[in-house]
């Protein structure tokens, strides 16, 4: 019979998720980051769960495969065999060839692949310790079982638990222990008050078909929650519909004016419950992003290690939640920009110490969410970037004229040009050009952007964003100069309505207002998004300051009108429009057009912002 | 220069008329025609670029091909928006007005052109060639993913 190929898809997705936690794992263990019996622990379930997996959907050959990898695994773990390279090895070759495995299985489900060669390898290890161990033992079957449980069992139990180690030898199954004990348990003690005299085979096939389905209920247990599997496209689907539904809420709702009063009473009521489906469903294509994190950090160790420096790592925002795609595609960039961060960017200990710094380098790993997404930050505090490096390197390799004027950002964007530095070793640029082009690459395939802030001789700061797909945020509908926008009011403290006449100008400072006793810097919206100002007819003899947030800095911005207060869909921006300045998405408003949403407190560079101290940026 | 003239392709071309000037696309990016829709301007955009708007609910963000190329705005109500899947996602090209659709055994299409012009001649896929008439074909895709949108705001002025 050959396997059924929408149960094997099935299957294959949890082979793919298993690989993947197995790379992780082992990356992990021989890092150090994990203790080897706790990551041999994992693997083993993995294992465990793969095979009755493979089993259920006739894949039997893998099965027995997968098998084997489990003893092996169980070796290590329980102790009886030591981690070191012959198994490291051996583990990444499992890995590699189920990833093989997989590949054949995917192209076709009845293919007759079937890595022999190491089946017999990890076959003779096993042996190796299993013959060591039961020159000591008198049972074969030692090495099967859970030691653990073993011990729990046989204390309790011993002879019950002894009379299972034989069935074991069929089923197989190491940690169906618990279950399948009590059972043979519960049965002898049945078998007994009857006082029959069944005949012995025929109990043991009864005791082993309990065993093989305790097992499979032992595992339910193990993760205590009941799980399905879904494709993601049908959890997408869903969302559009919510989505879908969230905008015919709004555009009918906006048109209600003479309706009941029982209409918008409904109205009200079904839209948190709507906003709050499409939460529960979106976080279900979430996850934390602690485990990247954790891996980056260990990176930095090893990196720091390799190349003789001292560093520090702290982290932040762990909790946070990313798209596992997400997260997946940028394990890679990001790993990338923590090795150079800490290979070019931190000095060695005596260079910092020179320098007045502390002899440890520090690396900072953080998620900050925002309304529109989530910002990952790696941030260092080595020697920063020398744009005029940057700059001649430029026009060494014919990127840009001599001539050219760069700002900051344009500076720093030539390190993402393909071919920047693919030629010898810039260290004395800080290398950072190395593969920088495919990390934004990559990033902007996910719809992210990638910037960098830095500052000579005080480090540098690579700033990732990622869009959230879909997010319904508070906003305020203005108009300016008679275009429409949206700003998002997460960070808005306090919106004044000012007589313009109010406004104090001073050339050390520009226009400001009072607020609290602080002058605040109040700048044009248009000016500030860039708009080609053509309409100023509507000038009135008043405007809405907004005063903005952010870091501990405050910043105000006018704009002409204030239209409506109201939660706002916010879509994902094509990446031709990724580069407008606040720009974190855009929203379709009740005239059916698309309107851009700003996040004021992301436009740092666009706006004046004033800190309690006074320190802030004058235009 | 017309070494290629028997080189001929089997695909369709949408003749439209940008600035007075007629032109064609190779029917293969053009995923429709659209009436001119209306549109929010784009803060801090390249001039050609006229503002982003709703296909449906999708957004789609709309470029004055004649501005683009510094060509007369010869604007009607026959002006329409020719849609182009990009991985800018939906993008639209206001053109003059469509004239027609032309190709196989019509004409000739000669690729590899080399003339001097206006449009750049990395935008020129072609020529169709139909009778007395010479029609260079416009590679939209590849105008389109090399086409500046929007200034970045410079962060240096302090």
């Amino acid at each position: 019979m050959s396997p059924n190929a929408e149960f094997v898809a099935t299957f294959l997705d949890e082979l793919t998720d298993t690989l993947e936690a197995w790379n992780e794992l082992l990356a992990l263990v021989l890092s150090s980051g994990v203790d080897v019996p706790t990551a041999m622990k994992t693997m083993f379930r993995h294992a465990h769960n793969l095979k009755g997996a493979s089993l259920s959907v006739e894949l039997e050959a893998f099965g027995g495969f997968i098998h084997k990898v489990e003893d092996f695994v169980t070796q290590i773990r329980d102790g009886v065999r030591p981690f070191e390279k012959t198994e490291q090895e051996l583990l990444k070759e499992v890995l590699e060839t189920l990833g093989q495995w997989k590949m054949n299985l995917s192209n076709d489900v009845s293919t007759d692949y079937y890595p022999k060669d190491l089946y017999e390898r990890i076959a003779k290890e096993i042996a190796k310790v299993e013959s060591k161990k039961s020159s000591g033992e008198s049972s074969t079957f030692g090495f099967f079982e859970d030691s653990d449980h073993e011990k729990e069992e046989s204390s309790a139990n011993p002879s019950p638990g002894a009379t299972l180690l034989n069935l074991g030898k069929s089923a197989s199954k190491s940690n169906s222990k618990d279950f399948s004990g009590n059972q043979v348990a519960g049965q002898e003690k049945a078998g007994q008050e009857k006082a029959g005299q069944e005949k012995a085979g025929q109990e043991k096939a009864g005791q082993e078909k309990i065993g093989k389905s305790e097992s499979d209920a032992s595992n339910h247990h193990q993760h205590s929650l009941e799980t399905i599997r879904v494709p993601r496209e049908r959890v997408e689907e869903i969302l559009a519909l919510t989505n879908e539904m969230s905008y015919v809420l709004a555009s009918k709702g906006a048109s209600l004016s003479q309706s009941s009063s029982e209409v918008k009473d409904l109205l009200v009521s079904v839209n948190p419950l709507n906003s709050e489906l499409q939460e529960s469903l979106f976080s279900l294509l979430l996850a934390p992003v602690d485990t990247l994190f954790s891996y980056l950090s260990k990176i930095a160790l090893d990196t720091a290690k390799k190349t003789g420096k001292s560093v520090e790592i702290f982290m932040d925002g762990t909790s946070e939640r990313l798209d596992k795609v997400v997260l997946e595609k940028i394990k890679d960039p990001l790993m990338h920009i923590v090795r150079n961060s800490v290979d070019h960017g931190l000095e060695k200990s005596d260079t910092r110490l020179k320098e007045g710094k502390s002899p440890t380098g520090r690396i900072e790993i953080s998620a900050h969410k925002t309304s529109a997404g989530l910002w990952v930050e790696i941030t260092d505090d080595g020697r920063g970037l020398d744009r005029d490096k940057i700059k001649a390197k430029a026009i060494e390799k014919d990127l840009i004229s001599a001539s050219a004027q760069l700002s900051e950002k344009e500076c720093y964007d030539l390190l993402f040009l393909p071919g920047f530095s693919t030629a010898e070793k810039v260290t004395d640029v800080s290398g950072r050009g190395v593969g920088l082009d495919v990390v934004r690459s990559t990033i902007n395939s996910l719809k992210g952007k990638v910037e960098i802030v830095s500052e000579k001789g005080k480090g540098t700061s690579f700033r990732l964003f990622f869009q959230a797909k879909l997010a319904l945020i508070e906003a305020i509908q203005i108009t300016h100069r008679g275009v429409k926008y949206v700003l998002a009011t997460s960070e808005i403290k306090e919106i004044m309505l000012v007589k313009k006449s109010d406004f104090v100008s001073h050339p050390a400072m520009g226009r400001t207002i009072n607020f609290n006793g602080l002058p605040v810097s109040v700048a044009d919206f248009g000016t500030a998004i860039g708009a080609k100002s053509k309409d100023n007819s509507t000038e009135s003899d008043f405007c809405s300051v907004f005063l903005v947030e952010a870091k501990g800095q405050v910043a105000g911005v006018a704009v002409d009108l204030v239209v409506e207060h109201k939660p706002v869909i916010l879509e994902q921006l094509p990446s031709n429009l990724l580069d407008l300045p606040g720009v974190v998405g855009t929203t379709r408003l009740s005239d059916g057009m698309p309107a851009f949403v700003f996040d004021l407190a992301e436009m740092k560079n666009e706006l004046s912002w004033t800190g309690l101290t006074l320190k802030g940026k004058a235009a | 220069m017309n070494q290629s003239l028997e080189e001929k392709k089997e695909s369709q071309y949408l003749v439209f008329d940008a600035g007075g000037n007629k032109f064609c696309a190779s029917l293969e990016d053009i995923s429709e025609v659209l009436e001119v829709i209306p549109l929010r301007v784009v803060p801090s955009s390249e001039p050609a670029f006229l503002g982003i708007g709703s296909l449906r609910g999708q957004l789609i963000s709309v470029l004055d091909l004649r501005k683009r190329f510094s060509l007369p705005e010869i604007d009607s109500s026959q002006n329409v928006i020719l849609v182009v899947e990009s991985s800018h996602g939906f993008v639209g090209l206001k053109v003059d007005r469509v004239l027609s659709v032309v190709g196989g055994d019509a004409g000739s299409f000669e690729s590899n052109p080399n003339y001097q012009m206006s449009v750049p001649v990395k935008f020129i896929s072609g020529v169709f060639c139909q009778s007395e008439e010479f029609i260079p074909c416009m590679a939209v895709k590849t105008m389109i993913e090399t086409q500046k949108w929007v200034h970045s705001v410079d962060s240096d002025a302090a």
